[in-house]
């Protein structure tokens, strides 16, 4: 599952749009009920890579652990985010009810930079589409095939531009690709690509460099993610020095009982979704954030691998102070294994 | 009622005998007044389309793309500009009339609007109901009550610093209310203005308007419109000269019907009331039929207009031209009032008259000779004034009236003048014939003297306007050689490219020299600041008009700064002056080392050495570059490097382009000027020709008795050609001079006060002899088509005038 889209919904569910017909026009004559995830609905590519209008929400989220030619590590995030007022089947012209929302950061040991982006559907200023595929808010664009892709963005103090590539499979988390968030059947269909290999240029106030490494992409939708009493997650995608691929994720939820879930990818391409009773995430001590008491580092033990794993941020400041503010940013983890990847922790507790 | 009515009948009827007569007068007003009005719409129309942008720009106080050509834009120029990585925001407005009141709608898009909009996180649910239902739209209090009754919007939150009739919606609903489905009015733009791909810009057909911008329309309004109303007024002058004679000639050759009429019992109170309704309907037909030339004359000079308001101030174009009915009334009162003023003089003079005198033709004559010297003491008069504006004048509008009466003042010298000379000719003549001769020229004089001064008033607008012309085009061409110094000059389509681009051209040439600057205020000026790197080419070519001792070595220590030619006139420095500066580092007190000519330029602007502006201004970067390199290598680099960054459009340039293009422009902004002034001249021939016309039956009566003296018919009308001609010669004569004058004004006066800038003053002899010969020709050909009509004059005709007279 990934991310941050929790908080979207949190802020467009929490203002439930009621949409009526206005009465100027029948610019918005509202079906008002999303899809939802069906469990029969067998994923199908590239048609899945572009965009599901009739679904309250999904996003393109690719995060890569990187090197500079140095060997210092670095991080970088490139997120678009799809949000719908209301499935009002309307998808052209300023009376579409979808609002994009983009997010771009790049880490380093001592610095964090990042950017946000607004834009409404419709009108072409963001979008995504499946062939060829290309997902874009403003001049920020993930594009290309999902075996070869460029990624670019920028901000006021960075600016990046990549080239993606990967030999192997896409990997559908949960089962075929329908990945579940709460015991109480809350869902989302959500699937990677853990495998891309990435390199290009980050410019950081002003100084390129040429950087080299591993990157994850995800892709997630859904209409209803989590449950009414659940508050917010945990999560972390892993790449192994060996060549192996972790993903778990932790719902928390108010009455106290997390919902914990995953898929460990093996070098292959071959991959297992993780159930509650497989592994063990729990955090170490919490760690002081700008506005919160939020947990950094991690311990991770999947038993039946003999895996026993602590993670701990490259930057502890990798704050995303966007409008709806959160902590994401590259990790290492050192143990009976070891690596680098992302960390992603919402701060609604 | 009906006695005038009958009147007007007969008086009308006078027209079915002389049609040609008719069709002249009728063409002379109509083309008076087509001057008239079609500066007037170009003026109208060039004020339209300044004040649009300047509007638009004072609503939204920050740069915005509006379109070049037309209201409305199509809105995917918005996401072409955002996939550019450059922030607009798109607007919407207009009027929407409803049931209940007429409304200002303004539709925005509050996401893209402000990228720091979600920092109001209280405000989102706002937000989200003001871009999706219900649609919240914001008025007054006061509008909100006639909104609310329309029924068309389901919310209307209330916002008092709104303007009454004033809505504010979400850009989707506004389109739909304005029946503009997909378009925008403008653009606003929150990236630095450096960031904008002009060559894109361009493409689409859009204009950026900013504070700069908007103190340029100021400079607009008053040294463009002023240019244009100046040349409004000489066309009215020349039409006032060219109403005067036709309606006067018009209303001559009725004398003897008028006479009749007198005669037969009629009064002279219905006389001049059917004379007037007379020519207040001709007044009439010739202002229609002046209005639609005019719009046409307006029509083809308005690309020139726009391309210059374009190309030298970047003001957008105005769809189309209106012909408004206030444009009709005003021009048909301006010319029934011309007429009527113009025959006032005239129905006076047959007042008093005995119309059945048959002397009445020489006490007109002997009324011209005195009028002669009335002119004179006005003209006297207005020359005095021009003396006065000529040591006191400091504006453009005390210049331009220098002009009128220098203009006026030589002009009514005229008449004057030339009863001298033939006087003078008349009294060195020996031979009865010779007499004759002169003393027939005088006779003659008194009656072409007012075409005649319309020749030399059209004459000397014409030597002045092309002597201004050639001093700028001298002067501006010199001076573009200089500033256009660098083989290569090329503009960067996008700036991302801008590192590489430069890293490439480095490797490949001698040397690349930025040239950019930023806006400014200096003493409340609006001004620029320019940078440049110190080099040959400046040291060797910049165009300084003034500059201390070892200038450039002082400017590159950063002792001293350059200022442009409009600075140090507008705030009276001179080189060695001291000059302070408040820089984004701090306040400079720097000494002006020189002062360079920047013709083109509305704005005062200092140049200072490059490390010191990126000191200033260290987020600026440089488009546009000057590339140095060998002559002979100019073509193999521009395709190299062509090669290299495959952008569309002319983003690299030779110099020799670049200066042709920069010349262009320029000559277009003189072509209202030159096809107006050219026209005047045309007109004043037409005078000319009418008045030929017109006064050849007078002039029958006049050689009747020296044709029964034994001239040949053949020998008078070459004696009459050659009078007329030599007349019209004395006047282009004793246009030359004033000519000048006039290009010394425009020169010196009226192009400081309007630009800022002041041109050496030339004479163009060369020039002259071609207006002569031009001017010469028309007139010959205006002179000789009435003359050919006459010489079919048999002894028949000469006879019938003893036996009228």
């Amino acid at each position: 599952m990934n991310r941050f889209l929790f908080i979207i919904i949190l802020f467009f569910l929490g203002l439930t749009h009621e949409l009526h017909a206005k009465s100027f026009t029948n610019l918005n004559q509202p079906k008002n009920s999303f899809s939802s995830v069906d469990q029969n609905v067998k994923l199908e590519f590239p048609k899945d890579h572009g965009f599901h209008p009739s679904f309250r929400t999904e996003w393109w989220y690719v995060t890569a652990n990187l090197k500079n030619e140095e060997g210092e590590p670095l991080g970088v995030q490139w997120t678009l985010f799809r949000s719908s007022l209301g499935n009002t089947g309307i998808l052209n012209g300023w009376e579409t009810s979808q609002i994009w929302m983009g997010h771009a950061a790049v880490t380093t040991k001592n610095s964090h930079f990042f950017s946000e982006k607004f834009a409404r559907g419709g009108v072409g200023q963001a979008g995504a589409q499946a062939s060829p595929f290309k997902a874009w808010i403003d001049d920020w664009n993930f594009s290309g095939d999902w075996d070869n892709a460029q990624l670019n963005a920028d901000g006021d103090k960075f600016s990046y531009s990549l080239k993606l590539s990967s030999d192997r499979p896409l990997v559908l988390n949960g089962t075929n690709g329908i990945s579940e968030k709460s015991y109480s059947g809350a869902k989302s269909f959500y699937y990677s690509q853990p495998f891309f290999k990435i390199a290009g240029v980050i410019t950081i106030n002003g100084v390129s460099h040429k950087v080299d490494g591993m990157a994850w992409a995800d892709r997630e939708w859904t209409s209803q993610l989590l449950d009414q009493d659940q508050t917010g997650w945990n999560w972390l995608g892993l790449h192994f020095y060996d060549g192996s691929k972790l993903m778990v994720f932790e719902v928390k939820s108010k009455s106290g009982r997390p919902f914990f879930s995953g898929t460990r990818i093996y070098r292959d391409g071959k991959y297992k979704s993780l159930q509650p009773q497989n592994f063990i995430l729990q955090p170490k001590v919490p760690s002081q954030t700008k506005r919160d008491k939020i947990h950094l580092d991690w311990k991770i033990e999947i038993p039946s691998e003999n895996l026993n794993i602590t993670i701990k941020p490259i930057n502890r400041k990798s704050y995303m102070d966007t409008f709806i503010p959160y902590w994401e940013g590259p990790v290492s983890f050192t143990g009976t294994h070891s690596g680098v990847g992302f960390l992603e922790v919402t701060l609604t507790e | 009622m009906n006695s005038i009515l009958l009147t007007v009948l007969t008086i009308s009827s006078h027209w079915k005998k002389k049609p040609i007569q008719l069709v002249l007068i009728i063409l002379c007003l109509s083309i008076a007044s087509a001057l008239w009005s079609g500066v007037a719409t170009i003026n109208k129309q060039a004020k339209l389309s300044y004040d649009k942008a300047a509007s638009i720009y004072e609503i939204s106080q920050i740069p915005i793309l509006i379109s070049s050509e037309k209201n409305f834009f199509s809105d995917d120029i918005f996401s072409k500009f955002r996939k550019l990585g450059i922030l607009v925001s798109p607007v919407i407005s207009g009027t929407f009339k409803g049931n209940y009141g007429e409304y200002e709608i303004s539709g925005l898009d509050p996401i893209s609007k402000n990228s720091n909009y979600f920092d109001s996180r209280a405000n989102l649910s706002e937000l989200l109901d003001f871009i999706s239902p219900p649609y919240t739209v914001f008025a007054n209090s006061l509008t909100a009550v006639s909104a609310n009754q329309e029924g068309l919007f389901s919310k209307i939150a209330i916002n008092e610093n709104l303007a009454d009739n004033e809505i504010v919606m979400d850009i989707g609903i506004a389109q739909e209310i304005l029946n503009q489905k997909g378009l925008i009015s403008r653009l606003e733009l929150y990236s630095p203005e450096n960031d904008l791909d002009y060559a894109f810009i361009n493409e689409n057909k859009l204009t950026l308007v900013n504070s700069n911008s908007s103190s340029d329309f100021n400079q607009l309004t008053r040294s463009f419109h002023l240019n244009l109303t100046a040349f409004g007024f000489l066309a009215f002058f020349v039409g006032i000269f060219i109403f005067y004679s036709a309606i006067n000639l018009g209303i001559e050759q009725k004398r003897k019907l008028i006479g009749s009429l007198s005669v037969m019992g009629v009064s002279k109170i219905s006389l001049n009331i059917a004379i007037i309704i007379e020519l207040i309907i001709i007044g009439i037909i010739s202002s229609l039929l002046g209005t639609i030339l005019g719009y046409y004359l307006a029509t083809f000079l308005l690309p020139d207009v726009n391309s210059t308001l374009k190309g030298l101030f970047g003001v957008p174009a105005i769809d189309g031209i209106a012909l408004p009915i206030s444009l009709w009334l005003a021009n048909s009162s301006i010319v029934i009032v011309g007429v009527l003023l113009a025959s006032s003089n005239y129905l006076f003079k047959i007042n008093k008259l005995n119309i059945l005198s048959n002397v009445h033709y020489v006490s007109l004559v002997s009324q011209n000779r005195s009028n002669a010297t009335l002119l004179l003491v006005i003209g006297i008069n207005f020359l005095a004034v021009g003396i006065i504006l000529f040591i006191f004048s400091n504006n453009l509008i005390f210049s331009f009236l220098l002009m009128t009466s220098v203009l006026l003042g030589f002009t009514l010298l005229l008449p004057y003048m030339l009863m001298k000379i033939l006087d003078a000719f008349s009294f060195f003549s020996q031979s009865i014939g010779a007499k004759w001769f002169w003393s027939e020229t005088k006779s003659q004089t008194q009656l072409l003297y007012i075409a005649l001064m319309a020749i030399m008033l059209a004459f000397s607008i014409n030597i002045g306007v092309s002597g201004m012309v050639n001093s700028f085009r001298m002067t501006f061409t010199s001076w573009l050689d200089k500033r256009l110094a660098a083989e290569i000059y090329l503009k960067i389509p996008n700036q991302k490219f801008g590192p590489e681009i430069v890293e490439f051209i480095n490797l490949h040439s001698e040397t690349i020299l930025p040239i950019y600057g930023t806006n400014l205020k200096i003493k409340d000026h609006p001004a620029s600041i320019f940078a440049f790197k110190p080099h040959d080419t400046y040291r060797k070519n910049w165009p300084l008009l003034e500059c201390l001792d070892d200038c450039w070595a002082d400017i590159e220590s950063n002792m001293g700064w350059l200022i442009n030619e409009q600075f140090a006139l507008k705030l009276g420095l001179k080189v060695g002056d001291n000059l302070t500066v408040n820089l984004p580092t701090g306040l400079y007190d720097k000494k002006i080392s020189g002062i360079y000519s920047d013709y083109g330029n509305p704005k005062i602007q200092i140049m200072i050495p490059l490390n010191r502006f990126i000191l200033n201004f260290p987020k600026l970067k440089p488009r546009t570059y000057a590339v140095r390199i060998e002559e002979k290598e100019v073509d193999k680099f521009i395709d190299l490097v062509g090669k290299k960054f495959p952008f569309d459009s002319s983003w690299i340039t030779d110099q020799k382009t670049v200066k042709s293009s920069s010349l262009k422009i320029f000559e277009k902004t003189f072509t209202i000027t030159n096809s107006l002034s050219l026209l005047t001249l045309i007109i004043s021939g037409l005078a000319i020709f009418s008045t030929i016309i017109s006064i050849s039956e007078i002039r029958r009566s006049q050689l009747a008795p020296a044709w029964a003296m034994g001239f040949s018919t053949k020998i008078l009308i070459f004696q009459e050609f050659s009078r007329s001609i030599m007349l019209a010669i004395i006047a282009i004569i004793f246009a030359i001079p004033l000519g000048v004058i006039i290009s010394y004004i425009l020169t010196k006066y009226i192009n400081v006060t309007a630009f800022g800038w002041e041109l050496p003053n030339a004479i163009y002899p060369k020039d002259w002899m071609k207006l002569t010969i031009m001017s010469v020709s028309i007139i010959t050909i205006s002179l000789a088509i009435p003359l050919i009509r006459n010489s079919s004059s048999s002894a028949k005709d000469y006879l019938r005038v003893f036996n009228s007279e």
